[in-house]
């Protein structure tokens, strides 16, 4: 017997659009002379596996590698997957589909839902709609549905295969019955165990009571047997398009201060804050974006970019103390130019002076050399409204960069994130102190040094045995890294282990120091044989442990290929 | 402020490792600052420290060195500061730890200076210095000068103490992972003692220090 849907009269009208062969798409927009021939899309590490392949690459399915496609299919071309060309092409299709629904979300590369509620032309022209403004944009077999929930609206589309379909409104479960289980999001393993039992379609999942189904299967179940049902309570996450909140002041003159820089830096911090809070909302970055008077900054290299090693020198103090020049107000109201020129110009500064220049007269141009806008992006670790942490932190930031630039306007501009607002954790102790501590030492490392600089090391010893592979960095930005990688700064370890023995510790040389052959009769260990990378960089090694009087414990190792000899680490 | 020096391959970094291990395996987050970067993960994998919870800083130069080192210290989320600055022996001057000490006082982080020995301000400031001597290959027995390496003898000496005397010298004995000294396996057994005569004394090392 199949339960009746229980979302019917509250029923979220769902409409989900699917481009069966997303990735090749783009990649054909990217490079059309390839339109002639059958394509495939590889990724993973150095392309190692087929994601999707054209209609016309016959025998060529996921999974495979590129050599097993090519035997294949011999004519085949083999390109590499450009996420980034996803994304852009993703959000361009996104920017169609508000023409047929004000809320659209993309849920993955492909795969696209909006609301189908109150849609003044009807379900069926909007799906019509959509699967035109698809082929219109170069993605062709695009299918369409709508449905009760995002679940039965997937199904109903790939079911489809071609076109458009509808599934009326209570009419999910007589739909999915009949529908196999695969459709249905499972934990590795689960699909065989239904097999087995003899489980094979949705309508015998919806069939059976929960309780049971959830002792063998695990409370997964629960969610296994709801969709199958048609009740899907997942709600569409539509996309929001944030816009940045900035405030910027210009100076009548030219600042090169640092103090009189951060007075004005102060305001439009504590501005841009008050408009946060106010909102309800938090921010993660703060970009503080100056520009340069380019005649009297000394060296085009004295404002480095953001993400660049700081420079030692610090700002001369001479000039004049800032004043306000102009200050704009409200918030921006363009959200998609790109953020290094959206602040100059959506600005139009509420004139106080004269003198004030126009934010959109200050994009540099071609060929003019008037000004030069640096920005520096500082991230915060936590989602913050906090003024004083935003402008303690890009106080340090500016520390760390300023050069010998002459400032003429500085902005602040942050955009608020996703996260909620930080909530009051109540029974919390004085644990929470410690991880905003850390955070509060992250921020600063970031603030202070460039990208990348703070990481987590682990070693890698099964992506290779020679010591400068053996190891990877994975960059640490907010405590939240920390949390990932399973360390909870909040929690002590119950027993403390003792060490077995202690190691001698190595210091490693990267890249390797090459070193004159040891002297015969030389106390070494050795010699411990490494070839790897055959297929790519072919290497040879045979290392040695070399005790030499001048330079302590080496570890060493002579380089078959080319006959010659290094320093690979120092015990120490 | 402790100090820990010795010339290239004395064991000073050895003697790092097994202290920043004692803190991550106390549950604490700490930092290593790798001016030089020549920190190997697996060796300090191998020396027991739990690289979840050690922070690399990587700066390039010597402001950018002070810089990481005072937002840890300041942020007092670290037990403890490694610094390397083996090299950079005009990184820290009289005026940087002075401040350094001060914050360190006041956040509770215990900041452990690697040097060569010859950054006068270090010496003047810190609390403990520790001289590294020697890092003495064991060879395997019967294998003398031409087959395995067994592991390392490292002498410290206790060379300024502001709450003890001078001079107090500990010897510790450590272990090679694995024979080739590339840190293939994991941190290995214990110690057979017909193996290697292992030094009990190495525990007491953190008393003296």
């Amino acid at each position: 017997m199949i339960a009746p849907s229980s979302s019917h009269d509250r029923a979220a009208r769902i409409a989900c659009l699917i481009i069966p062969r997303f990735s090749v798409d783009v990649c054909l927009r990217l490079h059309p002379s390839l339109r002639d021939k059958p394509i495939a899309v590889a990724e993973g590490a150095q392309r190692r596996e087929i994601a999707c392949a054209s209609a016309d690459a016959v025998g060529v399915h996921a999974g495979m590698t590129p050599k097993q496609a090519r035997a294949a299919c011999p004519n085949l071309a083999v390109i590499a997957r450009d996420f980034a060309a996803e994304r852009a092409a993703g959000e361009e299709l996104l920017d169609a589909l508000e023409t047929c629904s004000p809320d659209v979300e993309g849920a993955a590369p492909g795969l696209y839902f909006f609301d189908a509620n109150g849609l003044p032309a009807g379900e069926a022209a909007a799906l019509g709609a959509a699967v035109a403004l698809a082929d219109t944009l170069g993605y062709a077999g695009a299918v369409a549905a709508a449905a009760d929930g995002k679940f039965a609206a997937r199904c109903a589309a790939l079911v489809a295969g071609v076109g458009i379909s509808v599934v009326p409104p209570g009419g999910n479960a007589a739909f999915l019955a009949a529908l196999p289980v695969s459709l249905l999001p499972l934990a590795p393993g689960d699909g065989e165990r239904f097999d087995l039992l003899g489980l094979r379609t949705l309508g015998s999942i919806a069939a059976l009571p929960t309780a049971p189904l959830a002792a063998r299967f695990g409370e997964r179940a629960r969610a296994y047997a709801r969709l199958a049902r048609g009740d899907d309570r997942e709600l569409l996450r539509p996309r929001r398009v944030q816009e940045p909140y900035e405030e910027r002041i210009a100076f009548d003159g030219v600042v090169d201060r640092l103090e009189a820089l951060f007075f004005a830096l102060r305001g439009c911090i504590a501005a841009v804050t008050t408009r946060l809070a106010g909102a309800a909302q938090v921010c993660d970055r703060v970009d503080i974006v100056l520009e340069l008077d380019a005649a009297r900054s000394s060296a085009p290299s004295a404002m480095p970019a953001p993400g660049t090693p700081a420079p030692d020198g610090r700002t001369a103090c001479a000039g004049d103390a800032p004043s306000l020049a102009s200050r704009s107000l409200g918030r921006s109201t363009s959200s998609s130019l790109s953020p290094s020129v959206a602040p100059l110009l959506v600005r139009r500064p509420v004139a106080r002076h004269a003198a004030a220049p126009d934010a959109a007269s200050a994009v540099p141009k071609a060929g003019a050399s008037a000004a030069r806008t640096v920005v520096i992006a500082v991230a915060l670790a936590e989602p913050t409204a906090s003024a004083a942490t935003m402008f303690d932190l890009a106080r340090i930031a500016l520390e760390a960069r300023i050069g010998q630039g002459a400032v003429t306007s500085v902005m602040a501009r942050v955009l608020p994130c996703a996260d909620p607002p930080p909530q009051l954790t109540l029974f919390d102790g004085s644990s929470g102190s410690r991880r905003a501590a850390l955070a509060a030492t992250l921020a600063r490392l970031q603030a202070a040094l460039y990208r990348d600089a703070v990481v987590t090391m682990s070693p890698t010893p099964t992506r290779s045995r020679l010591p400068e592979r053996m190891q990877r960095a994975e960059p640490v930005i907010s405590p939240r890294e920390f949390d990932k990688a399973g360390s909870d700064v909040r929690l002590k370890p119950a027993v403390s282990e003792k060490p077995a023995a202690w190691a001698p510790a190595l210091r490693l040389v990267d890249p390797p120091k090459r070193i004159e052959p040891p002297a015969t009769g030389a106390a070494c260990a050795g010699p411990f044989r490494l070839s790897e990378c055959w297929w790519e960089r072919p290497v040879e090694r045979d290392y040695y442990q070399l005790a030499s009087i001048s330079d302590g414990l080496l570890l060493v190792f002579h380089d078959l290929r080319e006959g010659q000899w290094y320093v690979q680490g120092i015990f120490d | 402020m402790a100090e820990l020096f010795g010339a290239p391959s004395s064991g000073k970094t050895t003697l790092a490792f097994a202290l920043l291990a004692a803190c991550t395996r106390a549950g604490e987050i700490v930092a290593w600052v790798d001016a030089s970067h020549a920190f190997f993960a697996p060796a300090a994998a191998a020396a027991g420290i739990d690289l979840r919870r050690l922070l690399v800083v990587r700066p390039a130069g010597a402001a950018a060195m002070r810089r990481a080192v005072d937002a840890l210290v300041r942020g007092g989320a670290c037990a403890m500061v490694a610094l390397d600055c083996a090299g950079l022996n005009d990184a820290l001057l009289a005026h940087h730890c002075a401040r350094l000490v001060a914050q360190a006082e006041k956040t509770g982080t215990v900041l452990l200076v690697l040097s060569g020995g010859d950054v006068p301000a270090v010496a003047s400031f810190a609390s403990v210095r520790l001289r590294a001597e020697g890092l003495v290959p064991r060879w395997q027995a019967g294998s003398a000068g031409s087959g395995r390496l067994a592991g390392c003898a490292v002498s410290v000496t206790v060379a300024k103490s502001r709450t003890a005397a001078p001079g107090k010298r500990v010897r510790v004995e450590t272990r090679m992972p694995d024979v080739a000294g590339t840190f293939l396996v994991e941190t290995p057994g214990p110690l057979q003692s017909d193996e290697m005569e292992m030094d009990a004394q190495h525990d007491r090392s953190f008393v003296i220090a």
